[in-house]
């Protein structure tokens, strides 16, 4: 599974994506991403681990992060290898959704009290 | 003999050897999830062939998704048989990506981007992907050609597609 969604302590929610989210891969990741847009306010995406990334992958993420802005809720991301974290630069979605190096400060950013 | 002199004086020794006529790869899909699956397999079996270097692979890979999942999308109903075709060749220092279907007259490029939204509330998902497009090719093309849209992506690199 390319996807694990983690509920850590304060109500922040961690979800961890991996490998390559092409066609298939963001196909894979469409479901439970929308699920944690519905359903967590406080989200960081772990993407440490994603190998290549593209549009669709892009789009289920922004898609996601809409939803929880839209109750309220913060998301940030994590840790994007250079050329995931180039397709989001480009897109100017970095400007939307701020990208973190640490997981600490990550935390941080979406936790409630912040 | 005047143009034979020209291009052996322009273009390194080697590169004559490259093949400019070469047969390109091509994938003919329908806009099922399952066939859109094999774009990435057959991208990389396809430029291990023609030799592309692993940088501009992951570049043009990012482009082919948006612009096939473009076609898929919207020039055919859901379950259409129709085939979305995909060409890469590669000649000397340039490698080709062309998408073609036949559903409606449709140019990607005429469709105008849209500023930066503020937030992420007033993000739309849609012009996302033509703005990576255009972003990862420099030279983006559109023809509508015997009743089929043609969109022609080049993709210029370093070092020739060689098997050197």
């Amino acid at each position: 599974m390319p996807i694990v969604i983690e509920d850590l302590a304060g109500g922040i929610t961690k979800v961890v994506i991996t490998g390559r989210i092409d066609i298939a891969g963001a196909a894979a990741i469409d479901m439970p991403m929308s699920i944690v847009g519905g359903s967590r306010r406080n989200v960081v995406i772990d993407l440490s681990g994603v190998d290549f990334m593209a549009s669709l992958g892009l789009r289920s993420i922004v898609l996601s992060g809409k939803a929880i802005m839209s109750k309220g809720g913060k998301v940030a991301l994590l840790s994007p290898q250079p050329a995931v974290e180039e397709v989001i630069t480009t897109s100017g979605i970095d400007e939307l959704i701020a990208i973190y190096t640490d997981e600490a400060a990550a935390i941080a950013a979406v936790s409630p009290a912040a | 003999m005047k143009l034979l002199r020209l291009r052996r004086s322009a273009l390194p020794p080697d590169s004559l050897m490259s093949e400019p006529g070469a047969a390109p790869e091509i994938l003919r899909i329908t806009n099922a999830l399952a066939d859109l699956s094999r774009l990435y397999p057959w991208f990389e079996d396809a430029a291990a062939k023609l030799g592309l270097p692993k940088p501009l692979v992951q570049k043009m890979q990012v482009a082919a998704e948006e612009a096939v999942m473009n076609v898929a999308m919207h020039a055919y109903a859901p379950g259409s048989a129709d085939k979305i075709e995909v060409r890469l060749s590669a000649m000397q220092a340039v490698a080709e990506l062309v998408i073609e279907d036949s559903g409606p007259e449709f140019d990607p490029l005429s469709v105008a981007e849209k500023p930066q939204p503020a937030s992420l509330a007033e993000a739309e998902v849609g012009g996302l992907g033509m703005k990576l497009l255009k972003r990862y090719c420099p030279d983006i093309s559109y023809a509508r050609l015997d009743g089929r849209n043609q969109l022609k992506l080049r993709f210029p690199f370093n070092s020739p597609a060689a098997h050197a």
